[in-house]
């Protein structure tokens, strides 16, 4: 009995032990070479995600590649001897936080993972990153510390504690994360016409155009197909979603849900803002009259893009790619649709209403102690820009074959790209049309040029890049273009990694509102439930939250 | 003598002992995992790594939540409505499967109900969803031809219990059938033919032999519906349930898994719920065993 205790003791603390088992990093004195090749084949484990698209688009068309074995692999071979392996290749984006997670608590850990600030704070407190400061410094090329920094130093100090940098920022477009209105303006047409004294504006500007055009979308048959199925606005079971969020009308009324906003010197938490209480209020109006779908609850995109692909709905919330999908799949069997993402509308007349957006990555990149080469991650990154943006790029092979118009830089694990990339090419492309000259156009606004021209040489799949960027058809871009020159970004202004009340209580607080709101508007709720709301977020962490962001606030002034 | 018996018993032990290793190794030492509820769980600092050790706080919190009140009251409805309602209507389908005469009948009658029972909740979600849409459902199209409103049965919070009871006894109804059909088949056809003598009725003989008969069956499964009083189906729930109907859907097991895997990641809190309720369903196990034993005789152990 006493042995097997014995043997079942030791037997715990083994294991036990076997988890603290660190291993010692050792700094490889290298060539300081942004592009330096490493003389011999050096493998680096990473993870990544996959996605529907990638499986069912892209591989199944470059059917000799693979997510191990691809163009972009070759390149990091061939330019660097690095050779690129997986601990795990996870399906989606929340598989991809569990097994992260998983690998985190039995310190399994890749050489380089992706990571958002709190996982960094988390890693960084059990002693597993390796500072990135000096890499950073030495091995950026100026191409990436350009596409890192051109919105600011946030990213960068988002990932930094006490001096160090732990994290390489994966930058996107954060603009292109704006909200537009896109509507159905054949529709409107056909109403006006059908009945001239509705006399529907086609350019909504306030709520209350809105407000009318939907009531008439809902009501007076915009189909023709003489039955009552058409709906209003349509959104989804979560309120703030990319396609079908609700995250606009809020903004209408200067209410900024979900983001950290100044007023009179201090940062104030937007959702619990009186300018919230007041769209909420709207949008149950809107509900009861069914303006707002009355089925939102079991919403989700895809369901909404059956609805538009099928033209039972003519105004939808969504961001710039509206447009490629799903409008484009409606656009293939009913060429005569017509759509415009307008800017969104006001609760007055007289001003312009902000577009909320936050910081512009999609995580950080950070190398664990048991990584040989942490510039390595750097290299790649330097690698990939330069393959696509830089100087002697292939965009056509290493963004999107022109023959395909396939996203295949997806096949590369790691994808920084330039914040304004998409606005700039729309620029140049505008600019080269005003001037008749297509000589200027390089990268990847030759390419879009040349997606145009196809759409207008009577492709019609092409059509939602005509939406997008030709400066002739109404694209989403010259509405984007009036969002920057009028400045119309309202920004999250807390934008570092969650402080310490954030980590433990913020997405319970962020549950609760959102079962709160969904409750006013579908009316199980009443309106004066949201005052009880904002006193349970106080009392339940937000009033610490609040001073806590306000510290640091005060800090960086 | 007394070794031979032994021997036999010995090859009987080892062939229960790999599912004794098995229930070791998945029920015994995930135990361990219990001491995250007491800590502030950090997953980078690793599992045995230097946890912060914080008390009953993750409890405290746990309550001070405006929804698990919430969450508590709409697990103990909805699985006791699920329980009396899956323990009526089986008894009486079974009786009508019992008074049936034609074998063939039978047995067709009894492959069709038992069927659901097969098919996973995630499955007849999404054709739930599909019959039961307010403006395409066929259940509605059906209601609107007659003259009644639609109802909107996954979407209103006041439908939503009712949808998940009615569609649970679908789906179960049969299986407990079966098993009280079987029971009744135990009984002594004598007794029926000595009731017949004294001249009872169909129902006299159902009150006074059938669910004598079958009185241990039903406080058997009885009883193992109380245990599950705090399980009120995550299958079913989770595959159901949307944010608009979480104020009267949400359950203790969605619950749970929405801290630990949802937007919080919170195995902490998670934990400490998961903890919470296996104690208030020991305590409730424990409370039907010891009735069951006084009151009608039963015994496991």
């Amino acid at each position: 009995m006493k042995k097997t205790l014995v043997f079942l003791l030791t037997l715990i603390v083994l294991v036990a032990l076997s988890g603290c088992k660190k291993t010692e990093t050792k700094i490889i004195p290298g060539d300081n070479d942004p592009f330096g090749k490493y003389d011999n084949l050096t493998t680096i484990e990473l993870v990544r995600t996959s996605d529907a698209s990638i499986e069912s688009d892209i591989l199944s068309y470059y059917n000799d590649e693979t997510l191990q074995n691809n163009r972009f692999t070759n390149l990091f071979e061939e330019e660097l001897n690095i050779k690129i392996t997986y601990k795990f290749i996870a399906a989606n984006p929340e598989q991809y936080r569990t097994k992260l997670n998983l690998a985190m608590s039995i310190n399994d850990l890749p050489d380089f993972m992706m990571v958002d600030p709190q996982q960094i704070k988390q890693l960084n407190a059990a002693e597993q990153l390796i500072d990135l400061t000096e890499y950073w410094e030495t091995y950026a090329s100026d191409l990436l510390k350009e596409i890192t920094t051109q919105e600011g130093n946030q990213v960068l100090e988002a990932a930094t504690i006490d001096g160090k940098l732990l994290g390489i920022p994966q930058m996107f477009s954060s603009i292109d994360r704006a909200q537009f209105l896109w509507i159905r303006t054949d529709w409107i047409d056909k109403i006006n016409e059908d009945n001239p004294n509705l006399n529907l504006p086609k350019e909504p500007k306030t709520i209350d155009d809105l407000e009318k055009i939907a009531r008439a979308f809902m009501t007076e048959d915009p189909d023709g197909n003489g039955r009552d199925d058409t709906y209003g606005i349509i959104n989804q079971g979560n309120l703030w979603a990319d396609l079908g969020g609700l995250t606009a009308l809020f903004n209408s009324y200067d209410a900024y849900p979900n983001i950290w906003v100044e007023s009179d010197g201090k940062l104030e938490f937007g959702s619990i803002q009186p300018e919230v209480k007041e769209t909420l209020a709207k949008l149950s109006e809107m509900y009861n009259e069914g303006i707002i779908h009355r089925e939102f609850a079991t919403q989700t995109s895809d369901t909404i893009a059956d609805k538009i692909k099928t033209s039972k709905v003519g105004i939808v919330f969504g961001e710039q790619w509206t447009c490629a999908w799903p409008i484009q799949d409606l656009y293939n069997i009913n060429p005569n649709t017509e759509w415009k993402a307008l800017p969104l509308v006001s609760s007055d007349n007289d001003k312009n209403t902000k577009t909320q957006i936050t910081m512009g990555t999609y995580g950080w990149w950070a190398a664990s102690k048991s990584s040989q080469h942490p510039e390595a991650i750097i290299k790649l990154m330097n690698t990939y820009v330069e393959s696509i943006w830089g100087e002697n790029n292939d965009f056509d092979k290493y963004y999107m074959p022109e023959e395909t118009g396939l996203p295949v830089w997806k096949l590369s694990p790691i994808n920084p790209e330039p914040p304004t990339k998409n606005l700039d090419a729309y620029l140049s492309i505008k600019n080269a049309i005003e001037n008749e000259t297509e000589d200027t156009l390089v990268g990847e606004a030759k390419q879009i040029f040349d997606q145009i021209q196809k759409f207008e040489a009577g492709d019609k799949k092409f059509w939602s890049w005509s939406k997008g960027y030709n400066p002739l058809d109404e694209p989403v871009y010259e509405s984007m273009k009036f969002y920057h020159d009028n400045e119309l970004f309202q920004y999250n202004q807390y934008n570092t990694a969650p402080t310490e009340t954030m980590v433990d209580r913020m997405s319970f607080l962020q549950d609760e509102q959102n079962r709160v709101f969904t409750g006013i508007i579908n009316g199980t709720k009443s309106l004066d439930d949201f005052d009880k709301f904002v006193d349970d977020w106080n009392r339940l962490g937000g009033e610490d939250i609040t001073k806590e962001v306000n510290d640091w606030y005060k800090s960086i002034k | 003598m007394h070794k031979s018996i032994r021997r036999k018993n010995l090859a009987l032990h080892l062939m229960v002992l790999p599912a004794i290793i098995l229930v070791f190794i998945f029920n015994y030492i995930p135990l361990f995992g219990i001491v995250i509820a007491f800590q502030d769980f950090v997953p980078a600092k690793g599992l045995f790594g230097d946890q912060e050790w914080v008390g009953l706080e993750n409890f405290r919190f746990l309550f001070e939540l405006p929804q698990t009140k919430q969450v508590i009251i709409n697990t103990i409805v909805i699985a006791l409505a699920k329980a009396i309602v899956g323990l009526i209507i089986p008894i009486i389908v079974a009786l009508m499967l019992n008074s049936l005469r034609k074998q063939g009948l039978r047995s067709g009658i009894q492959t069709l109900i038992y069927l659901p029972h097969f098919i996973s909740w995630v499955i007849i979600s999404s054709i739930l969803i599909d019959i039961l849409s307010p403006s395409t459902g066929i259940i509605n199209q059906f209601l609107m031809q007659i003259g009644i409103e639609p109802v909107y049965f996954l979407g209103e919070p006041k439908y939503f219990r009712m949808t998940l009871v009615v569609s649970d006894l679908w789906k179960e109804f049969g299986y407990g059938s079966i098993l009280y059909y079987a029971a009744m088949q135990g009984i002594n056809p004598e007794l029926y033919e000595a009731s017949d003598i004294d001249g009872a009725n169909k129902l006299r003989k159902i009150w006074h032999i059938t669910l004598p008969g079958i009185r241990m069956i039903i406080v058997l499964l009885g009883l193992l519906s109380l245990g599950n009083i705090l399980n009120a189906g995550f299958d079913q729930v989770f595959n159901l349930y949307n944010i608009q109907v979480l104020e009267t859907g949400d359950i203790l097991d969605t619950y749970i898994y929405q801290l630990a895997f949802g937007t919080n990641l919170n195995y902490s809190l998670a934990t400490a719920a998961s903890l919470l309720k296996s104690i208030i369903s020991f305590v409730l196990i424990s409370m039907a065993y010891y009735l069951s034993y006084k009151y009608a005789d039963y015994r496991m152990f």
